[in-house]
């Protein structure tokens, strides 16, 4: 056991701070759009806190390092293009301001805005399936992390992946969206404090020059140029800038922060900063991970680099910095630390927890009781519908995590499976907004052709993750294109575009 | 290679000291922004 009482303290506190300050939001929900999107009163900075904690996870920091382990500096790149493109579409307004503007709750709602009903229902449903499987794999590598740092036997994963989901289930359902956002601010300041302590150390004992050696005799120049590294390429660079735009435009968790937000133009501003904070969302946890590679890469290769060893252990790459940490920090600092990792896993999965179950309650209920020419339901039975969502999804999570380990570095598999769903919806979504001919036939190919473009490659003829998200962008653009020029020129409903405040369309 | 490695080097500093400054905004200009939700909030529960 690595935790001393004071860690242990620490953790508790935090937990139990957590989980009261979450409840609070309970007594502000009064309708849907105060569940799904804090009533739209989203301020810049709040905004700014709310979209870091969400997409800053300790399944990011996990990712995140593994990559830096595996791929030296290179990995690098991923995070510079993460941070550009965010910082572009915050500087543009590319997508969001329109998309704002509509006054949307969910991405698929768009769908029907522009195409038609029965789009939205099945681009919810590759939304949520994409979107669930990706998180699927989040709480078995926050487990480790727990388990591995403060040194609890790997029997406890299981119980520990539950607590975690449990605690976050309880505040999700209860307050949702209100909630979310007054966890996310104190959690968005314990994960940077954290963040910030572990870089401090994590430089300090492995040494600039150490990483830099490392590097070099390990992977050569390919461990800094992503042109020459093996995994990387043009390829890779150009289908990740593609991967960042749609996810920073078209993916559920970020939009909703866009949508709460009081003005298209503070989500502008809110997406702007964030870009700033994403480039040290890469690039902290990556030179964790060389760290971690300096300082336990002893053993065996694989994949031409030294699997970690710690207490004389044989370790996966995705480990290594867990690892480092438990050997690094003494006691009291472990305890900020982990506090802070569980402030990140929080805030990510209980956003992701009411992203997913809001596409299934908004996008695929809703519209399908309107096709089957049911009256719309009272707001107190949508309420109650998104939070049996919520418990599903949930419950789902925790038997998908125990069941499925993601071949691979844990980076590629997300990208993936959000590839699945991104490449059909990105496409769609600026067709529909900057181009006139886009239809439905076109929507539909292009959605279809999108997620078979990622899957068939990938699953079925093995090929590389960059080629997979190639094929399903090409795809889908292709798709879109000639089933618009050429397919049924289907007359595109415009419904009121705008929405009233508080209404669900 | 050193030119690689100068490049990886700065956009460290930057990002390392934008993350840094940042928090420290949000952290603080953040809670005025919280409050100021919540206000907005109690006004529109009361109203409807």
């Amino acid at each position: 056991m690595n935790f001393a009482p004071v860690d242990w303290t620490i953790v508790v506190a935090y937990l139990a701070a957590s989980l009261l300050i979450g409840l609070l939001g309970r007594k502000y929900v009064g309708n849907t759009t105060h569940f799904l999107v804090a009533g739209r009163e989203l301020g810049t900075y709040i905004g700014i806190a709310t979209l870091a904690a969400t997409e800053i996870g300790t399944i990011t920091f996990m990712y995140n390092s593994e990559l830096g382990y595996r791929y030296g500096f290179a990995a690098f790149s991923a995070a510079l293009i993460s941070g550009i493109a965010m910082i572009f579409v915050g500087r543009t307004g590319f997508v969001i301001r329109r998309l704002r503007e509509l006054r949307l709750m969910t991405v698929p709602e768009y769908f029907e805005v522009k195409y038609s009903r029965g789009l939205r229902i099945v681009t919810g449903f590759l939304v949520a399936l994409g979107g669930i499987l990706n998180m699927g794999v989040f709480l078995k590598v926050e487990g480790e992390f727990l388990t591995v740092v403060s040194g609890l036997d790997q029997k406890y994963l299981v119980v520990t992946m539950i607590a975690i989901l449990l605690l976050e289930l309880i505040y999700t359902t209860v307050g949702g969206m209100i909630s979310i956002v007054i966890t996310d601010y104190l959690q968005y300041v314990l994960l940077s404090v954290a963040t910030i302590i572990i870089t401090i150390y994590a430089v300090h004992f492995a040494g600039w020059h150490a990483m830099v050696a490392k590097v070099t005799t390990v992977m050569g120049s390919s461990g800094f140029n992503p042109i020459t590294a093996p995994k990387f390429g043009w390829s890779f660079l150009i289908w990740q800038l593609l991967l960042w735009l749609s996810i920073h435009t078209c993916w559920q968790t970020t939009a909703m922060r866009m949508f709460s937000t009081r003005s298209p133009e503070t989500s502008k501003r809110v997406m702007t900063w964030t870009g700033f904070i994403f480039l040290g969302r890469g690039m902290l946890p990556m030179i964790w991970g060389i760290a971690a590679l300096t300082l336990l890469g002893h053993g065996a290769l694989t994949g031409g680099v030294p699997g970690p060893i710690a207490h004389g252990h044989s370790l996966a790459p995705i480990d290594a910095m867990p690892a480092m940490l438990a050997m690094l920090l003494g006691p009291g600092i472990r305890g900020i630390v982990v506090a802070g990792m569980l402030a990140a896993t929080m805030s990510v999965n209980s956003s992701y927890l009411l992203g997913w179950s809001a596409v299934i309650s908004q996008d695929i209920i809703g519209p399908m009781r309107k096709q089957m020419g049911r009256p719309p339901l009272a707001d107190a039975t949508q309420l109650l519908i998104n939070r049996i969502c919520n418990f599903c999804v949930g419950l789902f999570l925790i038997f998908w995590g125990l069941l499925y380990t993601p071949p691979g570095a844990v980076y590629l598999y997300l990208n993936i499976t959000g590839t699945i769903f991104l490449a059909g919806a990105f496409i769609c979504v600026i067709g529909g907004l900057y181009w006139k001919r886009a239809n439905i036939t076109g929507g539909y190919c292009a959605m279809v052709l999108g997620a078979a473009g990622a899957i068939v490659p990938f699953f079925f003829l093995h090929k590389s993750e960059s080629f997979a998200g190639f094929a399903a962008f090409g795809l889908s653009a292709v798709g879109l294109l000639f089933g618009s020029l050429f397919g049924k020129s289907t007359k595109v409903p415009q419904p009121q575009m705008a929405i009233p405040e508080g209404e669900a369309r | 290679m050193n030119a690689w490695i100068c490049f990886w080097a700065v956009w460290l500093v930057i990002s390392g000291a934008a993350f840094a400054i940042i928090t420290l905004i949000v952290a603080v200009k953040g809670f005025e922004d919280l409050r100021a939700m919540f206000a907005g909030l109690s006004g529109e529960k009361k109203k409807s």
